[in-house]
């Protein structure tokens, strides 16, 4: 067994388990999350290491060989999704520490949030799919729950719409799963890949991607599928909707990409025709939705539908600055999605309210804040330097050279837009007097984490060159399968 | 910009000194630019290769030139802020945004790479948007200058798609390889990325159509629109212009939208300029006009148009700048911008008027000031221009008039006549507020007598790099009367008549023309409104259609995407066997079937809960049923287990529920049924299709020879939970303890009435 490949599912587990057994106990949950949060992070950062160096980390569950046992396997994307999961969840393990009711704390919040980023760590690292399917429910019930604490009206009503179309997903998932099975007799994604291309019959395998693209793409919120995402996400504590913002979409986007780059890649064609459509559609209604908005979280979350359309380009063009465009966009957009949202939070406490209407005049009463929540908005928006913009960039020359046309004019225009609601944003609670007449109240510790993600913004923006380097070579792996899928079958470990 | 983060610091430390020092500093760096001779050797710093990002800078002729002018003035601005904001307490921010401002505009004139040129445009940008709603307590301006940002911003992206298809054309970012690169003109992508790239720079530099946003942008303090929108921001497009000059003009296309655009901009602005009343509107409305000229003349594209070129910026940069500040003077003096009713300030502020006239006088045209220079080449670039010479002629002498009467307007009138009513409490500025008009008054003209000295071999070397080339530049302040020199003078003096006849008629102008023209001009600027407000009523429209919260109507769309995606990817690849042998089927299989079908019939149609329940019950054990025939023994234990406790807890949860309600019309209902039988018909297609033996099982092989060897158990069901695929298992158990910490929360932790942050 290699441990590395192990401990960014044991941490977060052991974490949880810790903090059940100290249930009475508020105070030590607390730092028992942000404990286990960081060490989360350092175990991502010594596999990310360990993948950085040898291109791939390989281990078999249980000694069982590949492909009977059940295979962890990390590649660069794999590895750097962990550590960025590992980011998100030590910053709002140290923001919800200003931020969470106590009485949610008293009902598990904590151990939930370390179950959550379990299921998001394995589902990063499993080479397995119906290993992927656990971690997906992992996710899902731990999110559920997470959604529904509190039991607030609006809350139960987010909730439910949450978990209905989420378990129609996983649904769909297992029947795709048992069908493939049935095909193919093999669930280890190396493997899998490797019968399909043997058995050679696009017509039936098309099919069982598109379900597998319908399962997905609910979880990471790809239009006509998304409408779980707007429904809930404004509806819970900011600490919460920051991790979901910030992770669980993702977890959809990095499935997608794992499995239509490595299972299904005999008709890509068909695969890119789809998302090309698919990522228009998304980019283009998630930016209306958000400027119909007039609610700070609702904004944003409409805005992550719009983003996860940026993502999708990479797997419609599947050329290599496309994919990198595609990686690179992902770790820019979960520090400044999370980031955004944790502002959210802060404006709500220093103003009042969410609701830009009835907020105000910050920008005159904590220019720090400001220029806290100018940096992401200002990325998010695709300003230069900043993280965004590179992003953006990559994958708009990707189109440009692969000669997308409307594609690239989708991309632009949705950024336009983009802009138009960041700067909806600061006109309202920024600029703007409080309607009230109030003075902003100071919001103490909630700035720590903004301000360290906002520096992490700015060091993607300024140091683009390596982020680039590295998304550049993850993007080499995802289009030379066969590597990866070497790796598995002959690890011996 | 390392200045614009001290500057907050700074302030706090000496208040009332940090303009000054602020000024100070950036002077300094002035003379710097202005030791370093211009042909300097590029600078270059690989920022991101991996992206063709390099920071190499440009110290040539232009580059030069505009480093001075951003300087210079920005110089100036800084201590004229520090006059005009005395005491405010935003000043510092004003500072540090006005820093920020200054050194991503360095980086656009100096810039060698596209790319990097367009980070520091698009930095000018947002800092410009910071500014203009500097006054952020004000609706109008926070809506200026969002006008402000998304015009430029969307031309921006324009900009960026042209650069990039350069970069695709040209094989690089750089404007040296560029302008080398072979065949540029004739690439297929040359028509796409030139018009992006003019789509850019025409926003960027106020040309009509998108003029509009400059006249709103006066919303900013006088400071900042003499510094961004007179000097130096808008005059980034037609940097741009003239730095791809050799790159990609010469065409008929740039001849045509350059001299199109720019001359069309040049007499909207300047005839603009006449209908306003309000001294900064006047000016700004005049700087579109220029911006126009400057455009035009790049278009043309003659040697003796570039030279033209170059000296208009400068000396447009020299006496716009100075008339701004002498507006904002004023202002800061007697509360008014009014020109109707500004008189006789001239006793009362007479360094002011001194600047005034200065500046005034050069914007004229008239001897010997600079201004006369550069608008006696105009005129020699307008008559030997390759096409189109006598319009060009003509619409330069229209705007070359109007903008004497508007010179007369904002920079004599005021002084002179009878003292208005509130000019008794007009009083002289503090040094601060007159020193920046006048110095850049008395440059105005000591470069013109002195005939471009010391600067003239500097504006020559512009030129040339503008060209592409280097070329001579003959700056005299008297080029006699022979051939062209003659007709551009007695254009001149026509010039001097017509405008002084427009400032004569200008009362009636106002008021005839006003509603007309005024109208004509502002037209897109009502587009811009319909545009920005009709997307966000599109979307308003569109999201309720679309997130209209009602749960089944999201599944339904899930459902239809599935069935509607799996059918495109049928009709792509048709060819799908299904092997069906129905001698297979057994009776008894039938029967149990029939029983599921039937049971969730029941189920779907009850109108009472328990039945439904009960009807669910039944297809369970069908399934069951089923497990068993097909020796799945364990499955089915389990399966039966699972579901006579579902539908105990059911029984228990629901019988206090209400009775069902019927909310949907059968139209509804007919539907959801369509759907729900495609999508169960598909998937049974595919349980078919699916169920071949093409592939060997090692897995099931796999499993039955080991697990009692390896496994050390003789259940296989068993073994592959806890062994093979012990992590699933895991998972699993995590699942359940999600879901009892759910519970128990459900159960007893109890809503709070607030709002969680």
């Amino acid at each position: 067994m290699n441990l590395l490949l192990v401990a960014p599912i044991l941490v977060p587990l052991l974490t949880a388990a810790l903090c059940l057994l100290a249930w009475k106990s508020v105070r030590v949950q607390r730092w028992l999350g942000v404990a286990g949060s960081a060490a989360l992070l350092a175990s991502a950062l010594a596999l990310f290491a360990e993948v950085d160096g040898r291109g791939m980390a390989v281990s078999h569950a249980g000694e069982w060989a590949a492909p009977f046992g059940i295979t962890l396997a990390a590649d660069l994307l794999g590895a750097l999704m962990v550590v960025l999961g590992g980011i998100v969840g030590l910053m709002v393990a140290v923001y919800s520490l200003g931020s969470i009711d106590e009485g949610r704390e008293r009902f598990g919040f904590h151990p939930l949030v370390q179950i959550l980023l379990m299921g998001v760590c394995g589902a990063f690292l499993t080479g397995d799919l119906f290993n992927l399917y656990v971690w997906f429910e992992v996710l899902l019930m731990a999110s559920f729950v997470l959604t529904a604490l509190g039991g607030e009206r609006a809350q139960m009503e987010g909730a439910i719409k949450y978990v209905t179309l989420n378990l129609v997903s996983s649904a769909i998932f297992l029947a795709a799963l048992g069908l493939l099975y049935g095909l193919t007799h093999s669930l280890n994604m190396a493997d899998v890949s490797l019968r399909l291309a043997r058995l050679n019959y696009p017509a039936l395998e098309n099919l069982l991607a598109v379900l597998f693209f319908i399962a997905f793409g609910i979880k990471a919120a790809v239009f006509p599928l998304f409408f779980w995402l707007p429904a809930s996400y404004h509806t819970m504590p900011v600490a919460v909707s920051a991790l979901f913002a910030g992770l669980l979409t993702k977890v959809g986007v990095y499935a997608l990409i794992r499995v239509f780059t490595l299972v299904f890649r005999d008709d890509v064609e068909f695969i890119k025709e789809l998302m090309l459509v698919v990522a228009c559609l998304t980019m283009a209604v998630g930016v209306l939705g958000a400027v119909a908005q007039m609610e700070m979280r609702r904004i944003l979350s409409f805005h992550i539908v719009s983003q996860i359309g940026y993502m999708i380009i990479g797997l419609a063009l599947m050329t290599p600055l496309a994919l990198a465009g595609t990686v690179f966009y992902l770790a820019h957009h979960i520090i400044v999605k999370t980031n955004l949202f944790l502002v959210s939070g802060a404006v709500a406490r220093a103003t009042g309210s969410f609701e830009l209407k009835k907020s105000g005049g910050l920008y005159a009463a904590q220019p720090g804040l400001a220029l806290l929540f100018l940096i992401p908005a200002l990325s998010l928006a695709g300003i230069p330097p900043l993280s965004g913009f590179w992003g953006k960039y990559i994958l708009v020359k990707a189109g440009l050279e692969s000669g997308q046309v409307v594609l690239v004019v989708v991309a632009l225009a949705v950024s336009v837009f983009t802009m138009i609601s960041m700067m909806k944003i600061w006109s309202e609670a920024f600029w703007k007097p409080h309607p009230l007449g109030l003075t902003p109240a100071p919001v103490g510790l909630l700035n720590g984490p903004i301000a360290a993600m906002a520096a992490m913004t700015l060091a993607i923006g300024f140091g683009v060159e390596p982020v680039m380097q590295l998304a550049e070579r993850s993007a080499q792996q995802l289009l030379e399968p066969q590597t990866y899928i070497r790796a598995v079958l002959e690890a011996r470990r | 910009m390392v200045l614009a983060v001290i500057a907050p610091a700074l302030h706090r430390v000496a208040p009332e000194q940090a303009g000054r020092v602020l000024a100070l500093a950036v002077a300094a760096l002035f003379t710097l630019f202005a030791l370093t001779p211009h042909e300097a050797a590029p600078l270059v710093y690989a920022w991101a290769p991996s992206l063709d990002l390099h920071v190499s800078l440009l110290f040539d002729g232009l580059g030069k030139l505009m480093a001075l002018i951003v300087s210079g003035i920005g110089s100036l601005i800084l201590l004229y802020a520090n006059g005009y904001l005395h005491g405010d307490a935003r000043l510092p921010r004003l500072y540090a945004a006005l820093l920020a401002f200054m050194g991503a505009m360095l980086g656009v004139v100096l810039g060698g790479n596209l790319l990097f040129i367009f980070v520091c445009w698009e930095l000018t940008s947002v800092t410009s948007f910071i500014l203009i709603g500097f006054d952020h307590d004000r609706p109008a301006a926070r809506a200026a200058a969002l006008q402000a940002l998304l015009v430029t911003g969307a031309g921006g992206l324009c900009l960026l798609a042209g650069v990039i298809l350069l970069g695709v054309a040209g094989g690089s970012y750089e404007l040296v390889e560029l302008a080398a690169a072979p065949g540029l003109r004739e690439h297929g992508l040359y028509v796409p990325a030139l018009l992006l790239v003019l789509a850019g720079a025409f926003t960027k530099s106020a040309q009509v159509p998108f003029h509009f946003w400059l006249p709103g942008a006066m919303e900013a303090p006088t400071p900042i629109s003499a510094y961004l929108h007179s000097a130096t921001m808008v005059k980034a497009g037609v940097v741009l212009l003239a730095r791809l000059n050799p790159a990609l003009g010469g065409t008929e296309l740039w001849f045509g939208m350059l001299c199109g655009f720019g001359g069309a901009t040049m007499l909207v602005g300047n005839l603009g300029s006449l209908f306003q009343t309000d001294l900064k509107r006047v000016l700004a409305y005049s700087t579109v006009g220029m911006l126009g000229t400057l455009v035009l003349l790049i278009g043309i594209g003659t040697q003796a148009a570039l030279a033209a070129c170059v000296t208009m910026l400068l000396a447009h940069a020299l006496y716009k700048g100075a008339l701004f500040m002498v507006a904002g003077g004023v202002d800061h003096a007697v509360h008014t911008r009014d020109a109707t009713v500004l008189s006789g300030l001239g006793r009362a502020m007479p360094i002011t008027w001194a600047a005034a006239t200065l500046a005034a006088l050069s914007c004229m045209g008239v001897l010997p000031l600079l201004g006369f220079i550069a608008k006696e080449k105009s005129y020699v670039a307008a008559l030997g221009a390759p096409e189109l010479a006598p319009w060009i002629v003509a619409a330069s002498l229209a705007a070359n008039a109007a903008a004497f009467a508007m010179a007369a307007i904002v920079g004599v009138r005021p002084f002179l006549g009878r003292p208005m009513e509130q000019s008794e409490h007009a009083h002289e500025g503090s040094f601060d507020l007159w020193l920046g008009p006048l110095l850049l008054g008395v440059c105005s003209l000591g470069l013109g007598v002195a005939a471009g000295w010391p600067f003239a071999g500097l504006l020559e070397a512009a030129a040339g790099s503008v060209y592409g080339s280097e070329f001579e530049v003959a700056l005299k302040l008297w080029a006699g009367t022979e051939g062209v020199y003659g007709q551009a003078l007695l254009l001149s003096g026509a010039t001097v008549a017509i405008g002084a006849l427009l400032f004569a008629l200008r009362a009636p102008l106002r008021s005839l023309a006003g509603g007309l023209r005024f109208a004509a001009a502002l037209a897109p600027q009502r587009v811009y409104q319909l545009l920005y407000e009709g997307s966000l009523g599109a979307a308003a429209l569109l999201t309720r259609r679309v997130q209209n919260g009602l749960l089944n109507s999201y599944l339904r769309t899930v459902v239809l995407a599935l069935v509607g995606i799996s059918l495109w990817s049928l009709w792509r690849q048709p060819h799908l066997m299904v092997s069906f042998n129905v001698g297979e089927i057994r009776t008894y299989e039938i029967g149990i079937v029939a029983l599921i079908l039937v049971s969730c019939l029941v189920a779907v149609r009850s109108e009472s809960r328990m039945a439904a329940i009960v009807a669910l019950g039944v297809a369970g054990l069908g399934v069951t049923l089923l497990f068993a025939l097909f020796s799945g023994p364990d499955l089915a234990m389990t399966q039966i287990m699972v579901e006579t406790l579902t539908v105990l807890l059911f029984v228990l949860v629901f019988y206090h529920l209400p009775q069902y309600a019927r909310l949907s019309s059968s139209f509804e209902r007919v539907r959801d049924l369509l759907v729900s039988l495609i999508f169960g018909g598909l998937m049974t297609l595919l349980v078919l299709a699916s169920s071949t033996d093409i592939l060997d099982a090692p897995l099931s092989e796999f499993y039955a020879q080991n697990s009692l060897v390896k496994g050390h158990g003789r259940n296989v069901v068993n073994v592959i939970l806890v062994d093979f695929r012990a992590l699933d298992t895991l998972g699993e158990i995590t699942v359940l303890a999600a879901a009892a910490i759910g519970v128990v929360a459900m159960l007893r932790l109890k809503p709070a009435r607030k709002e969680g942050a």
